[in-house]
């Protein structure tokens, strides 16, 4: 009794069909619609986008394909004219995917774990998974050699009576991914816990229901709806590994694995700095992750199927481990004490000590504050903790409010080439912090507002290089978010603008918030454009961490390390009291 | 109250060129009057979500026009677009959209509060509003909870009491009981229709369900592939369905094609079919030689044991083929010559396979659809 | 209660703005110390980072016919007359200068410390590497902006200053106490790097320490520990040392090189290689700096009896030339010079004066970097240094 149904509909209407569909109007453009704040905010926020990363990216190609002689490859023929840049590429390439899996499983664990179910100890989880953010790199790196070397490594002193000597080697290609894994791992647990968090359990508990088994469970109904998030954590990690620098320098040249980075940084430091030869890197990466956001701007146009935060029956509730709830903590402990407690705890005897030596009893017993003293008595330590955190918050406050309205802008809206917006905004993440740095120096000394030699500058940098992320946080939450809670409010009467503040910003506090805690403690950090940017008076942590390292004082520098961990714990704290009055209620 | 004229939506089609453009409404006209409560009814994909949609102001047609009360919403012609926010219209979501982070009195309160300063409401005004709609919907009690904690239907009449607040002159429904279990559905279906004709509300209701648009509808217009196939009361939709689209959406029905011979009153026909003639009904106008289609519903042929005691026009002898128990009803497969039927009988009547049977098919309840060509 | 909820947001964009707001509206040089009131004269304005300034910013010539005015009229004055009237100069044009470095807080402060308080010139400190501090200068210079006035960075940056055109040739006295490795005619040393072989002593006995270049190399595969930017060193020992005074081919020493590097790990960074042996990760590390061995003293490291030639890399002090203060920029070389090498030497440096008997003893035998030459054969040693590297650990690797 089936039938075509449009065989015989023209019978009764009277209506003229069959017509070519009338060519979509366009209104004109009206510039009064600027005070409207949808479009002035809009516009805004798309024009810093695109001036921020434009700026470098604009220098990056002017220095890649201009030389004296005008337009020209060379740039490209010196990059990729190496000879052995097979062994450089395979290494990277084994290197880059390892610790992106590693980052991505133990990040999305960890997240799961911590947000889905009811796992033991969750408070602990979340504040020490964030550990590895604030160590200073170059630190975290350290305290790898010193547990896992085979000639002094601790945990290789403790397993010798059972394994025999040197149980474990860092100095090899795995040992590299494992603790690159490691310390990017809270990256994507914090992406993870943005994702997971504003997830309708409904879905997992009918196919929990069904007889499905929790493992079961993940893969098939939680992962799928976390695709978003999942694809953002990918895209980030492989750009970061690709790009890294202290794990293969520290790691993998004292044995000789060589990777691709090591190049770029080796023709940043001679000079003059081949800029042309580290651009064709970054502008080879730069399109392979294009790609990468023009599919999935495309893909998720059919993307209602990640829409967790639905107007219906949204509960967050934890789904709970039964008899395997200790036996699973028990695990989680134990990778706790491998990538945090462990190398905490190098960090905290080091700072102890006036030189690092293999712990014993004599050297535990003989413990000093002086680096901490000698931290405190810096003259510009209390300042560069204010600078630091000031930047830190600022720009971090910038950032996730910009890239909000852009996320809206891409998820949401339907204007042709959004895309592009979302491409922008994730240049700076293939541009070294160096080139960054030096075009931001060049644009700013010819401005002729005295932005130069003030603070602005290094807080345009750090909008600018955690705009990436800022961006991965911000869309991750808005796939998340319901089409229909949004035109709820519009119907309602609410302008854009109050829909806006209203509904999505509310909704996104998960994912903008975790952004934002991420943003804040790496900005401590941030080494290369802070230290070619900042001015005297303006010095931040960088510069600190930059002269202790350079000048062999690690144990000063693990002082401020865990004084740093103890500041982050309080941050972390806070800003958790802070989103839990604005989030959805759990 | 609603007059929605020459209506065009399409989305860009797979290719993405305008070739392919699929036409998600095609050129559709409604007219709805006040106190209606008017239901878009169809299968899913037949534009009448992006009918109501347009009207809401959440989709941005090609062409056509809107005109609400004496206030034109969308007017291609004009290049008027009024935006949705300033619409003033009520709509519940096929989700409810109902805002997790927020509890029910703030979910309900909100269009209320982002109205611009000069015509807000002032602080107890606003309560009392507030309060009352909930007491409409039987919320009051359960202002202070998080909405996310509220029950499904609760979560509905959540979702009605914040389309209501702003009293608007307009309902739009979408699919709103779709998301409740059966039982539910059964309650709030006529709770739903009680609010409406107590308040006086002028609704559209976009439904893909015809036991609720039966029930609810004060007119029905029947939409498939863009366009609206039959517009009429429910009674007369059911009964008269207007294409073999219709008779078959709504219910049930028996297919059998014929040939016109003769007119035999203002809307009765003669047709004769490969089994024998029959009488029928047709709001069509007709001419003798017209290839149609009859239909006529299940429940509406009537059998009896044995061979006919007199033939005619509509009475046919067959055989059963098989039978169900259905709880209410019994359903019988016939056949008939080449031709298989269903009928639908009260539960009084169940016949064994292969039992010899005399059929009726009343004139007034067999539809003529003409087959066009 | 939807105004209650907007709180938190609209409370930290207030807060970000304001501190914002706050941090930056002090001009950035602007240190705690206030500046010496200055002599009421024109000068008043000389905040080092104002774009204003910016566009007066000097052009080479005429800063260096300014500082040559400068040097004239101190011209026959004795030295402690050349410095009260170097301090008069400074004072007429603002009592501040600003000073761009490599050298680390610990080791340059009290340089800083000791200068503002005999002078009453207050400095403008900035601090990076020597390659970012180079940088910047350049970058500064290119846009016309009188960022910097005087510049202290390794001797290799120095060169490219140099090359630049961006260094005012100086005249002055104090040239002649200056090692000749540091004596150039528009930047002197104020320190010198050496480069020297240390070893752990709880591993390595005083009997089996290297007391060779060749022993170092080949006695230790395994646990040897190398630089991966040392190139200079590197350059200066193969033709200096091998070639010259061995009587090798270049090609055999660089195999030697090779050879030790097959057997040994490659570090970068100096402090990190200094801190792996004092840990006890590497026995012996064959380019380690001579003043972190000093922070180690406690350690198990010791780098004496050293292995001879030690090489010297000369770091280098000199005027930018956009400079706007001429007389200040003068007056803090010249202090660099003279007073500030004891406090450099006290910090375990190798004073660039010969006037001052510190650091690496005088009895051990260097060889100073060429720096001129192997500026020339740049491309050549980095290539060869990188090849030498590339070796690395190729005979312990499995």
């Amino acid at each position: 009794m089936s039938q075509a149904p449009t065989t015989d509909r023209n019978a009764l209407d009277a209506l003229p069909t069959g017509n070519p569909p009338p060519k979509p109007k366009r209104m004109r453009f009206d510039w009064r619609k600027l005070r409207d704040p949808k479009t002035f905010i809009i516009v805004a926020v798309v024009l810093v986008i695109g001036y921020l990363s434009l700026v470098p990216l604009l220098y990056l190609l002017w220095g890649t394909f201009f030389d004296s002689t005008g337009l020209t490859g060379a740039a490209f023929e010196r990059a990729y004219g190496t000879t052995g840049l097979g062994e450089l590429v395979y290494n990277s390439m084994v290197f880059a995917t390892g610790a992106t899996l590693v980052s991505v499983v133990m990040g999305t664990l960890l997240a799961f774990l911590t947000e889905r179910t009811d796992v033991p100890l969750k408070r602990l989880i979340f504040a020490g998974s964030l550990i590895p953010l604030i160590i200073p790199g170059i630190l975290y790196t350290i305290a790898w050699i010193f547990l896992a070397s085979p000639r002094i490594g601790l945990i290789n002193k403790w397993l010798e009576p059972f394994f025999g000597p040197g149980t474990f080697d860092v100095f090899t290609l795995y040992g590299m991914i494992i603790v690159q894994g490691m310390d990017n791992a809270p990256l994507v647990f914090l992406l993870m816990v943005a994702a997971f968090r504003s997830m309708d359990p409904s879905l997992e508990e009918s196919a929990l229901m069904s007889g499905a088994s929790l493992p079961h469970v993940f893969r098939k109904v939680t992962l799928p709806l976390a695709k978003p998030a999942l694809f953002a954590a990918f895209l980030i990690m492989a750009v970061k590994n690709i790009e890294a620098f202290e794990t293969p320098a520290l790691l993998g040249m004292p044995k000789g694995i060589w990777v691709f980075t090591s190049r770029i940084w080796r023709v940043l430091s001679t000079h003059p700095a081949d800029y042309g030869q580290a651009g064709a890197y970054s502008i080879s990466l730069l399109l392979i992750t294009s790609l990468g956001i023009y599919f999935q701007t495309r893909y998720s146009r059919r993307g209602k199927q990640f829409q967790t935060v639905t107007g219906k029956g949204f509960r967050p509730r934890p789904m709970p481990l039964g008899r395997f709830r200790s036996l699973i903590g028990g695990a989680l402990l134990f990778y706790f004490f491998i990538a945090i407690v462990l190398p905490a705890f190098i960090l905290l005897y080091m700072s102890t000590q006036p030189f690092y030596q293999v712990p014993s009893i004599e050297t535990m017993t003989n413990l000093s504050f002086e680096n901490y003293r000698y931290v405190f008595d810096h003259s510009q330590t209390m300042r560069a903790f204010r600078n630091s955190f000031v930047l830190g918050i600022s720009s971090a406050t910038l950032v996730m409010f910009g890239t909000a309205v852009a996320s809206w802008l891409v998820v949401r809206s339907k204007l042709p080439g959004r895309w592009m917006v979302d491409n922008l905004a994730f240049v700076p993440l293939v541009i070294p912090g160096l080139v960054l740095g030096v075009a931001l120096l060049f644009v700013y000394l010819r401005f002729p507002i005295a932005i130069y030699g003030t603070m602005w500058i290094l807080l345009i940098s750090y909008v600018t290089r955690y705009m990436p992320y800022g961006m991965r946080y911000a869309s991750t939450s808005m796939y998340q978010i319901g089409g229909e809670l949004e035109e709820s409010a519009q119907v309602s009467g609410a302008t854009w603008w109050q829909t806006f503040r209203r509904i999505n910003l509310p909704l996104l506090v998960p994912g903008l918030l975790a952004g934002w805690i991420y943003i804040v403690m790496t900005s401590v950090r941030e080494l290369s454009s802070s230290i070619l940017l900042y001015s005297p008076g303006n010095e931040v942590l960088a510069v600190m961490i930059f002269e202790q390292y350079e000048n062999g004082q690690f144990t000063e520098l693990a002082a401020l390390g865990t004084l740093l961990i103890v500041a982050l714990v309080i941050l972390v704290y806070a800003a958790q009291r802070l989103g839990a009055n604005i989030g959805v209620k759990s | 109250m609603l007059t929605i004229t020459d209506l065009v939506k399409s989305y860009p089609g797979p290719k993405g060129d305008k070739a392919s453009r699929v036409l998600a409404v095609d050129n559709v006209s409604i007219e709805v009057e006040e106190g209606q409560l008017y239901t878009l009814l169809g299968p899913s994909g037949c534009g009448k979500t992006t009918t109501l949609r347009s009207v809401a102001g959440l989709e941005d047609p090609d062409s056509g026009r809107i005109v609400v009360g004496d206030k034109t919403f969308y007017d291609s012609e004009k290049q008027v677009l009024v935006p949705a926010n300033k619409r003033g219209l009520g709509m519940v979501f096929q989700s409810y959209a109902i805002w997790p982070h927020m509890n029910v009195y703030d979910n309900v309160a909100f269009p209320l509060t982002v109205e611009s300063r000069s015509t807000r409401l002032g602080k107890k005004e606003m309560t009392e509003r507030v309060e009352r709609v909930l007491a409409v919907v039987q919320l009051d009690h359960l202002a202070g909870r998080q909405a996310t904690d509220l029950s499904g239907g609760q979560q509905q009449r959540l979702a009605l009491a914040r389309a209501l607040v702003m009293q608007p002159p307009l309902l739009l429904l979408d699919e709103p009981l779709s998301n409740l279990d059966a039982k539910l559905r059964e309650e709030m279906r006529f709770e739903l229709k009680r609010l409406q004709r107590d308040l006086n509300i002028t609704a559209i209701y976009v439904t893909h369900d015809q036991v609720e648009a039966l029930a609810m509808s004060n007119v029905i217009a029947v939409m498939n592939g863009g366009v609206i196939e039959q517009v009429g009361r429910p009674r007369d939709v059911y009964n008269r369905p207007a294409s073999k689209f219709v008779a078959d959406f709504i219910g049930s029905s028996n297919f059998f094609d014929g040939v016109v011979d003769r007119r035999e009153g203002t809307d009765r026909y003669a047709v004769s079919t490969d089994e024998g003639e029959i009488f029928a009904t047709s709001q069509y106008d007709l001419a003798p030689g017209a290839k149609v289609t009859v239909a006529i519903r299940p429940e509406h042929v009537q059998i009896e044991e044995g061979r006919p005691e007199q033939a005619g026009p509509g009475i046919w002898s067959g055989r059963v083929t098989a039978r169900a128990f259905l709880g209410d009803s019994v359903e019988h497969k016939l056949e008939v010559g080449k031709l298989e039927l269903q009928a639908r009988c009260h539960t009084d009547l169940s016949l064994p396979a292969n039992t010899e049977i005399s059929i009726v098919l009343p004139p007034e309840w067999c539809s003529l659809i003409p087959t066009g060509e | 209660m939807g105004r209650g909820r907007i709180r938190p947001l609209a409370a930290a964009s207030l807060f970000t703005i304001m501190a914002m707001v706050a941090a930056c509206s002090t001009p950035p040089t602007a240190d705690e110390e206030q500046p010496v009131a200055g002599s009421g004269e024109e000068g008043e304005e000389v905040e080092t980072v104002d774009p204003e300034t910016a566009e007066e910013a000097a052009d080479a010539d005429s800063a260096q016919s300014a500082l040559d005015e400068v040097t004239a009229e101190l011209e026959g004055l004795d030295p402690d007359a050349r410095r009260a009237r170097l301090i008069e100069l400074a004072m007429e044009e603002g009592g501040e200068v600003s000073f761009y470095g490599s050298t680390n807080i610990d080791d340059i402060g009290p340089v800083i410390d000791a200068f503002e308080d005999d002078t009453g010139i207050s400095i403008s400190h900035y601090r990076a590497g020597a390659s970012t501090v180079m940088n910047r200068i350049l970058q500064e210079a290119d846009a016309g902006f009188a960022g910097s006035d005087v510049v202290q960075i390794n001797g290799p940056e120095m060169l490219v200053l140099s090359g630049e055109d961006l260094l005012l040739t100086l005249d002055t006295p104090i040239a002649e106490d200056i090692v000749e490795a540091g004596r150039f005619d528009d930047w002197l040393a104020p320190y010198v790097n050496a480069f020297i072989v240390g070893w752990n002593t709880n591993r390595v006995s005083p009997e089996e320490a290297p007391t060779t270049y060749e022993e170092a190399f080949s006695n230790f595969s395994g646990t040897l520990a190398m630089d991966v930017d040392d190139f200079d060193w590197f350059a200066t020992l193969v033709d200096e040392y091998f070639v010259g005074e061995l009587g090798m081919s270049e090609e055999e020493a660089v195999e030697l090189f090779k050879e030790a590097a097959s057997g040994a790990s490659v570090i970068r960074g100096h402090s990190l290689g200094a801190e792996l042996v004092v840990a006890g990760e590497y026995d012996v590390h064959v380019s380690l700096y001579h003043h972190h061995t000093a922070r180690h003293a406690d350690g198990p490291m010791d780098w004496q009896p050293a292995i001879e030639p030690v090489v010297v890399r000369p770091n280098g002090v000199g005027i930018v030339s956009t400079t706007t203060r001429p007389a200040s920029s003068l007056l803090l070389v010249e202090y660099m010079l003279t007073d500030g090498q004891q406090y450099l030497a006290d910090v375990g440096r190798t004073p660039g004066s010969t006037a001052i008997e510190a650091g690496l003893p005088s009895d051990i035998r260097t060889i100073g970097v060429d720096l001129l030459k192997l500026e020339e054969e740049r491309e050549k040693w980095e290539g060869l240094y990188e090849e030498v590297v590339r070796e690395s650990g190729s005979a312990v690797r499995e």
